[in-house]
């Protein structure tokens, strides 16, 4: 398994002593670090090495396959290369950025050195809201980014809802999931308008 | 393509091979007519060229999303909200290549293929009747309809036994019932919906909409029934939709009269003052700029509403300075379209144990309710339909969401609550202002001028999305949905893509391009059966009627050609 094979070399890389970030990356630099199974076209390592960890912690592996299994960051990383609008592009840098410094000021350390369990207390610490505050949070992203006061929590909420939004797209969309787990019938033959769910199962994958 | 020979006088030319071309093609064809049939883009073979009609969502490179690499060549065709998908982006044309400008914006969605936007079109198809045949004559609203329903009436029959619709009769004397094969069913929730609407209202209906989709056990040459895929606009490898490509083109080749030449931009009909008729065509080879003339005794112009309009206005000469049978100053005005992206969506409680089977490629359809009778008051003239459906939601009902872990990823296996939306679509009435020209300025890659929009939805049209948003809120607050919201979103026309008008059909050649059997007033053997000739635009999707027209113009100038006028 990729994803506990990263989550070893995690391991491994966290037994670092902190500095300032900038002494940290020399430090680092010399050091075994977390190695992508990928190449990334947009990300740099260090992106790409959050990126994973959010994935996994959005999608995990459980009794069915995880998003990390299905290489869904190397997909979000090809969409922020070839699809998204460069505004959207230089706004999800901008989150990274913020969303990396909030890691590094919790938890005292560098991002490459951050374990499962350190990103998940910092990404609850903006998903584990109250059903109303979710709601805030989308209305927040539906405004313009000139009209923002507080630009920070704005670019961080955009950068976390691309990941999961991207995640989500990717795992649901991806063949594994879509002909193993979903219901799929390239051709069914027919149209039922009315029939017991029971007899259907899982949502339709096409 | 070379090899297809210029100096042969044939009976017909039909220019375009969309949903009227194709048309034009078959019965002209079947007539014993030989027939070039021209075509601006390229081929396209029923089923081994439809290149998306059986991939899945995982096969594409971005699981359908556009790149940005694509996405800067069809900024236009975008405007859609859907087409340039990579399921079918093929088929709709290269903004670069294609260039067109806008006095006020327009969105031309085109197809340039063998075929056309029939590859692509939404399939529905509606009669209209003599409430839209009659009502600019009764309310003074720009020229009358030549015709009436009794005219065009064998017409519709004639092309639904052809092409196929499933649907259900409901005797309405605005939305005449026509020759279906079964309907579709609705499923559970829309079901409840039209239970509801019958009890709340007495005179609204809500039915499965009429569909150019295979049911029933009507045999149909080359095409089989409908599998439930929901894929047409891939083109289908089953027929099972009504095409040019998987019908009537076909049927055309099998008379071994027709001759199809892809490639051929027509850029002029030849005129000759003498005989006070068309001679021919003349096109350039898209691929070679190769410059030819091609000769026939009957032109068809079906290249779509604003291509032969724009090929008319181009074809100037001492007698036609401002276009071929332009004598009225009409043509290229009363452009018309839908608009629609008004409505309500909800959300249903219960239904929880109940889903569906097969994907349905079809909506459910609300005739038209308002302004039936001449004592109704409201802000408007004319009125609108809905077209919606139900479904129970997918993994996207998350996206809203900061949820996050296993148990999401398992709840999203599952079907989710159910939810409904509907949006209207409206007339709009034909503005002499509202028009294309020529733009002399901006040429495209063959040297011939482009297209500048000048068109806009006025008070009338926006009076009436006021009553769209109300009522859809309504009839889904009176059905006990939850969540009703109301939306009315920016529409610009063009965007329904039911683009019609600019070379209208009328009593009065002082008021009108065309007479009642679809031939230039002044120019007899030209006859324009596609969009451009439509007087008003009902609510209507209009692509039924284009063929009927076609079909009923077809007979008459056979009859014409027969009788030696021409």
């Amino acid at each position: 398994m990729k994803r506990r094979e990263l989550l070893k070399k995690t391991a491994l890389a966290s037994g670092c002593i902190v500095a300032t970030p900038t002494l940290l990356e020399l430090l680092v630099s010399c050091q075994e670090q977390p190695t992508l199974s990928w190449k990334p076209l947009f990300l740099d390592k260090k992106q790409a090495f959050v990126v994973e960890n959010l994935v996994d912690l959005i999608l995990p592996a459980s009794s069915t396959v995880g998003a990390l299994e299905l290489q869904i960051p190397k997909f979000i990383d090809l969409v922020l290369n070839d699809v998204l609008p460069k505004n959207e592009q230089t706004i999800f840098i901008k989150g990274a950025q913020f969303f990396h410094h909030k890691f590094e000021a919790m938890f005292n350390k560098a991002v490459l050195e951050g374990s499962k369990d350190e990103f998940l207390t910092l990404l609850s610490k903006y998903f584990k809201l109250s059903a109303e505050d979710q709601k805030n949070v989308f209305k927040l992203l539906e405004k313009d980014e000139k009209s923002i006061e507080n630009i920070e929590l704005y670019v961080i909420y955009k950068y976390l809802t691309c990941i999961r939004y991207y995640t989500l797209f990717g795992y649901y969309t991806s063949k594994e999931v879509g002909t193993e787990i979903l219901n799929y019938n390239p051709v069914p033959g027919e149209y039922n308008g009315c029939v017991p769910v029971s007899e259907v199962g899982n949502s339709s994958s096409i | 393509m070379n090899t297809i020979d210029n100096t042969e006088i044939y009976d017909a030319i039909v220019i375009g091979t969309g949903i009227s071309g194709g048309w034009a093609a078959k019965e002209l064809c079947e007539q014993g007519l030989k027939v070039l049939v021209l075509e601006r883009g390229r081929m396209v073979n029923h089923i081994t060229d439809y290149p998306t009609a059986t991939v899945d969502p995982w096969d594409f490179k971005y699981r359908g999303l556009n790149n940005n690499n694509d996405a800067k060549t069809q900024l236009k065709q975008e405007r859609s909200g859907y087409v340039t998908q990579d399921k079918s982006k093929h088929w709709f044309v290269n903004d670069l290549e294609h260039p067109y400008s806008e006095t006020k914006r327009f969105d031309w969605i085109r197809g340039y293929h063998v075929g056309g936007r029939s590859i692509t079109w939404g399939r529905q198809c509606l009669r209209l009747s003599d409430l839209d045949f009659e009502a600019n004559k009764k309310e003074n609203i720009a020229v009358d309809w030549p015709i009436r329903y009794k005219d065009i009436a064998p017409w519709y029959d004639k092309v639904e036994e052809f092409i196929g619709v499933s649907g259900e009769k409901l005797g309405l004397p605005h939305l005449p019932d026509g020759i279906f094969s079964p309907p579709m069913d609705l499923n559970c929730v829309e079901d409840e919906f039209r239970t509801k609407i019958s009890k709340n209202y007495s005179d609204r209906y809500l039915t499965i909409g009429r569909f150019a989709n295979l049911t029933g056990d009507k045999v149909h040459v080359g095409r089989s029934k409908c599998m439930y895929r929901n894929r047409c606009i891939r083109g289908c490898p089953f027929g099972a939709y009504f095409s040019s490509n998987s019908s009537t083109l076909p049927a055309a080749q099998r008379t071994g009269n027709m001759t199809l030449r892809p490639h051929s931009i027509v850029h002029k009909i030849v005129y000759d003052t003498q005989k006070k008729l068309a001679t021919g065509v003349e096109i350039i080879d898209s691929e070679s700029h190769e410059k030819i003339t091609f000769s026939a005794k009957i032109i068809f112009c079906c290249a779509s509403t604003v291509a032969s309009t724009a090929i008319l206005l181009n074809s100037t000469s001492k007698r036609f300075p401002n276009g071929l049978g332009n004598d009225s100053g009409e043509l290229g005005h009363n452009l018309m379209d839908h608009h629609f992206k008004v409505g309500a969506t909800a959300t249903i409680e219960g239904f929880d144990d109940k889903f569906y089977t097969g994907r349905r490629p079809a909506s459910f359809h609300i005739p038209r309710f308002r302004n039936l009778k001449e004592t109704e008051k409201h802000n408007f003239l004319r009125g609108y339909s809905f077209q919606g459906s139900a479904s129970r939601t997918g993994w996207s009902r998350a996206i809203k969401e900061l949820s996050f872990g296993a148990d999401l990823k398992e709840e999203l296996f599952k079907p989710g609550p159910w939810k409904i939306g509907m949006t209207g679509f409206g007339e709009c009435l034909p503005y002499h202002e509202n028009k294309m020209v020529l733009n002399h300025k901006k040429l495209n890659e063959w040297g011939l001028p482009t297209v500048d929009f000048d068109c806009e939805f006025k008070e009338n049209e926006k009076e009436m999305r006021k009553d769209m948003m109300q009522e859809a809120v309504k009839m889904f607050k009176a059905a006990g949905f939850k969540n009703v919201a109301g939306y009315d979103e920016p529409c610009f026309p063009g965007n329904a893509i039911h683009e019609m008008g600019t070379a209208r059909m009328g009593r009065d050649p002082k008021t009108s391009v065309l007479n009642k059997n679809n031939q230039l007033h002044s120019v007899l053997n030209v006859y324009v059966t596609d969009g451009a000739c439509m007087t008003s635009a009902a609510y209507q999707n209009p692509s039924l009627t284009y063929m009927a027209l076609t079909a009923r113009a077809a007979k008459h100038a056979v009859d014409q050609l027969r009788n030696k006028k021409f």
